[in-house]
């Protein structure tokens, strides 16, 4: 997640010039704060939070300040909080049959959360596949995390593909 | 200056190897002063033994009938003669035992024993005895090159030089041909692993007996050479943890892809751990490569990844690697001076 503070001009179509770089550039908007309480010198102050893909993340923000600075839009601070708690997994086994609300639990209990769950089946009988959104603590590194999810499923059978 | 080599194994990469010192002998003589005395190829049931140097326009002229020419020593083995022949340089080019490294290793052994130094283009000794080859060279002051183990001609060994004002510390990288071409059918056409291996072998990318390439024992191996080269490690292939690809699904790539997510089969040394493993990465990142191609991001403390791909197999693209490390031990040795 980017935190990204600049000044703006208060002037109709000054947020669209602040956005059309970030969006150009692959940014996915949460959210945008203005502070119209703290103008000062016809210039507002506004915060806008955004995520960009992580592998390209430093050539994206580069191409976002070069655009921002030709626009004279001031940019006041930068805050990276790069989101690496939140990884994508894949199980292919009996998942369902190996009682998966046993293994989201169990997850749980090392503070391992599942955000998101999406199956794909063939038949009842074959193996189903599943993908996994898991939210992991932050003081756990990955190798950690991979040890408890392999522990899972070494026991019930299933084939894991961690990213 | 002359150079005796001898050959060992003439299989795909020694024939290739044979072409290529026959169609490169004026540029070697003329760039470096080298002149490459081939004076014995060994095969399985003998060898071909010119102390003058083996002509290797005949050999290559005769083409599989290269037992009927008139220096050709039935039952000679190159275990009993490397020490007896006058050998500068010796190059292993045999086929991997993956279990015991040999035939290779015993010549490699026998070679470094005998002072002579060392190329070779089988991985199997390296990554079953890498710091036994290592010391026995170093004790007999020995140089023991082996570039074209890995990735093939792509420099994935070499590049240490090249980085010595910088430092290595996690290698990922894709170093199976066959099973990124698997994967990849899947992935582009949708089709499933036994139809996708079939295809490989119709195509000749994977070997009838492809159990080595789709179990990751292959890749295993080369993942432990770039390791202790590159990053010091004294490994060896039983401490790789090793998941093959037989068991990933159309449907587990058709899911990855809808988090924009491709499943490639990643050979990663990072945190004293080496895994062979399917793996998520990003769809654009630069580890998504198609076909067979081999690929090998080095993580630098200093500048980040660095990034080699190319082409890791094929007989001319190893015969290159070993031509390579032949001008490198010559210049290091001052031959071409």
């Amino acid at each position: 997640m980017i935190n990204l503070e600049v000044k703006l001009p208060d002037t109709p179509g000054s947020l669209i010039e602040l956005i059309k770089p970030i969006s150009k550039n692959g940014g996915n908007i949460y959210g945008i704060l203005h502070f119209h309480d703290r103008k000062i010198n016809n210039l507002i102050p506004v915060n806008v939070t955004f995520e960009l893909n992580e592998e390209i993340q430093e050539v994206s923000m580069q191409k976002i300040k070069n655009e921002l600075k030709e626009k004279n839009i001031q940019i006041e601070n930068i805050d990276y909080e790069i989101e690496k708690k939140i990884i994508t997994i894949i199980l292919t086994g009996h998942v369902f049959d190996t009682d998966v609300m046993d293994t989201i639990k169990r997850l749980a209990s090392k503070n391992i959360n599942v955000l998101e769950l999406q199956a794909k089946f063939t038949e009842l009988e074959e193996v189903s596949n599943v993908k996994l959104k898991i939210e992991f603590p932050e003081d756990m590194n990955k190798k950690e995390l991979n040890n408890e999810l392999r522990k899972i499923c070494e026991e019930k059978k299933l084939f894991l593909i961690t990213s | 200056m002359n150079i005796n080599i001898c050959l060992i194994g003439k299989g795909i990469v020694g024939t290739s190897l044979i072409q290529l010192l026959y169609q490169k002998k004026k540029f070697f003589e003329q760039k470096f002063n080298l002149n490459f005395i081939v004076n014995s190829i060994f095969e399985i049931d003998g060898a071909l033994i010119n102390e003058k140097g083996i002509n290797l326009k005949e050999v290559l002229d005769v083409g599989g009938d290269f037992r009927n020419l008139p220096y050709w020593r039935k039952d000679a083995k190159a275990i009993d003669l490397i020490s007896k022949l006058d050998i500068s340089i010796c190059i292993e080019a045999t086929p991997t035992n993956p279990k015991s490294g040999e035939p290779g290793l015993s010549h490699i052994i026998e070679a470094l024993n005998n002072g002579i130094d060392v190329i070779s283009s089988n991985k199997g000794p390296f990554y079953l005895e890498y710091n036994r080859i290592k010391n026995l060279a170093k004790q007999n002051n020995c140089y023991v090159k082996f570039e074209a183990t890995v990735a093939s001609c792509v420099p994935s060994l070499g590049i240490k030089e090249e980085l010595s004002g910088n430092e290595i510390i996690g290698i990922k990288a894709i170093l199976n041909g066959t099973s990124n071409f698997i994967l990849s059918r899947m992935t582009a056409e949708g089709v499933d692993f036994p139809l996708a291996l079939k295809e490989a072998q119709e195509l000749g990318y994977a070997e009838s007996d492809p159990t080595l390439d789709i179990d990751g024992y292959d890749a295993a191996g080369k993942l432990v050479i770039l390791a202790n080269e590159l990053l010091g490690w004294l490994k060896t292939i039983a401490d790789v943890k090793v998941e093959g690809i037989s068991k990933v699904t159309p449907h587990a790539i058709e899911l990855a892809k809808l988090d924009g997510y491709v499943i490639k089969h990643l050979a990663i040394a990072e945190n004293g751990e080496l895994l062979v493993e399917p793996r998520l990465i990003d769809k654009h990142s630069p580890l998504n490569i198609s076909g067979t191609l081999n690929i090998v991001e080095l993580e630098t403390k200093y500048a980040g990844p660095i990034i080699l791909m190319g082409r890791g197999a094929g007989g001319f693209e190893a015969a290159s690697a070993i031509i390579n490390d032949l001008i490198s031990i010559s210049i290091k040795r001052g031959y071409t001076a």
